[in-house]
């Protein structure tokens, strides 16, 4: 029998065509006919193959990494990020209905919310302050 | 003629707050599974019960190349879905499952594996795993279904009267030493099932505790019990 027959061999060979994939060493269309060919070849002479999996030949086999590391350190890179994309919003030109012929910029009531809800917490915080400020001078 | 039994358990362990594994066991197709979801609430366990979902209604191939490429296909199309729940998720967050698989017909078995679910077997007196953690240095996952880049692993094996197979979730086997389930696999199944379970839960239970023990038989040893393909 053709050592490179066995089923260790076999499966030795499935590995190594899922390293190399993994690794961008080879297109998934060549593994994919690569490994259908020698499951093909596995399953027609099975009765010929002796060799199964054995301790020897899994310690034998490199231990396989993929080039995807799914780090703490990518984890955290990766994590939702506060952002505070503060746009100021356009103006456009509006006609109030009761004065058909005055017209004037201004902020529209949904851009102005919107706005707001894009404020970072702490101007909460700071307008608050302000507020407080204002009212006990006033006393 | 080949037939085998099947036991089966799985248990919440002492730590967390829900089983996030998930068992898939076609007895009469000789398909199985342990699948280990992770995520946190609400994530793993819709992560492993999408794939076990997906695994129970797969539509067997009965060739090998066909079997494998089935097998890889399913794997990726739910490693896509589950990647775009993630992406859809506020916060943004990382959830997917580990599998191990293995299918037996009268001919070949193969066993199919993403992560760090194990498939041990005991022939001979001898304990061997026949699976490859998908884990770095750090003991972190490379591989996850539902994040990064993926494709299962394949083996191919044959199987032989008498032979005992574990599929076991980390939270058994990080729990218990090689010794501890060889020691257990070499007694009566329906018993090693049991204090497989209750060791690792004594010792520890850190994770979800999933395993699935099947036993090979020929004809001749075979009992009612037993199922064929």
């Amino acid at each position: 029998m053709n050592p490179r027959d066995d089923l260790c061999e076999v499966n030795a060979a499935l590995l190594e065509l899922v390293r190399l994939q993994l690794a961008g060493e080879l297109d998934a269309a060549t593994a994919w006919s690569t490994r259908r060919d020698m499951l093909n070849s596995v399953e027609a002479a099975w009765h010929d193959l002796s060799q199964d999996l054995t301790p020897e030949a899994l310690a034998s086999l490199q231990p396989v990494v993929a080039p995807v590391r799914i780090s703490w350190r990518e984890r955290w890179q990766n994590r939702p990020q506060l952002s505070w994309d503060v746009k100021w919003p356009s103006f456009k030109t509006i006609t109030l209905p009761t004065l058909p012929a005055f017209k004037f910029r201004t902020m529209a009531p949904q851009q102005l919310i919107s706005l707001l809800a894009q404020l970072p917490w702490w101007t909460l915080f700071l307008g608050l302050a302000l507020v407080t400020f204002y009212y006990v001078s006033t006393l | 003629m080949t037939s085998w039994q099947r036991w089966s358990a799985t248990d919440i362990g002492n730590r967390r707050a829900q089983n996030e594994d998930a068992l898939v066991c076609r007895d009469y197709d000789g398909l199985w599974a342990v699948i280990d979801g992770m995520g946190g609430i609400n994530a793993g366990n819709v992560a492993s019960a999408a794939l076990a979902h997906a695994i129970e209604h797969m539509e067997l191939k009965s060739s090998l190349p066909d079997a494998v490429d089935q097998i890889e296909d399913l794997v990726l199309a739910v490693h896509d879905q589950l990647h775009d729940f993630a992406q859809q998720e506020t916060p943004r967050r990382t959830l997917g499952c580990t599998l191990a698989l293995m299918r037996l017909t009268q001919t070949w078995g193969l066993v199919a594996w993403v992560g760090d679910v194990r498939l041990y077997r005991w022939r001979d007196q001898a304990l061997t795993r026949l699976t490859q953690d998908h884990l770095d240095a750090s003991h972190e996952l490379t591989r996850l279904i539902g994040d990064g880049l993926l494709l299962p692993d394949f083996a191919v094996v044959r199987v032989q009267a008498g032979d005992r197979y574990l599929l076991a979730s980390d939270g058994l086997h990080n729990e218990l030493s090689d010794a501890r389930l060889g020691y257990w696999l070499a007694q009566e199944p329906e018993l090693a099932q049991r204090e497989l379970i209750a060791e690792a839960l004594a010792a520890g239970g850190r994770d979800n505790l999933s395993l699935i023990i099947l036993e090979v038989e020929t004809d001749a040893i075979s009992s009612n019990r037993s199922l064929q393909p």
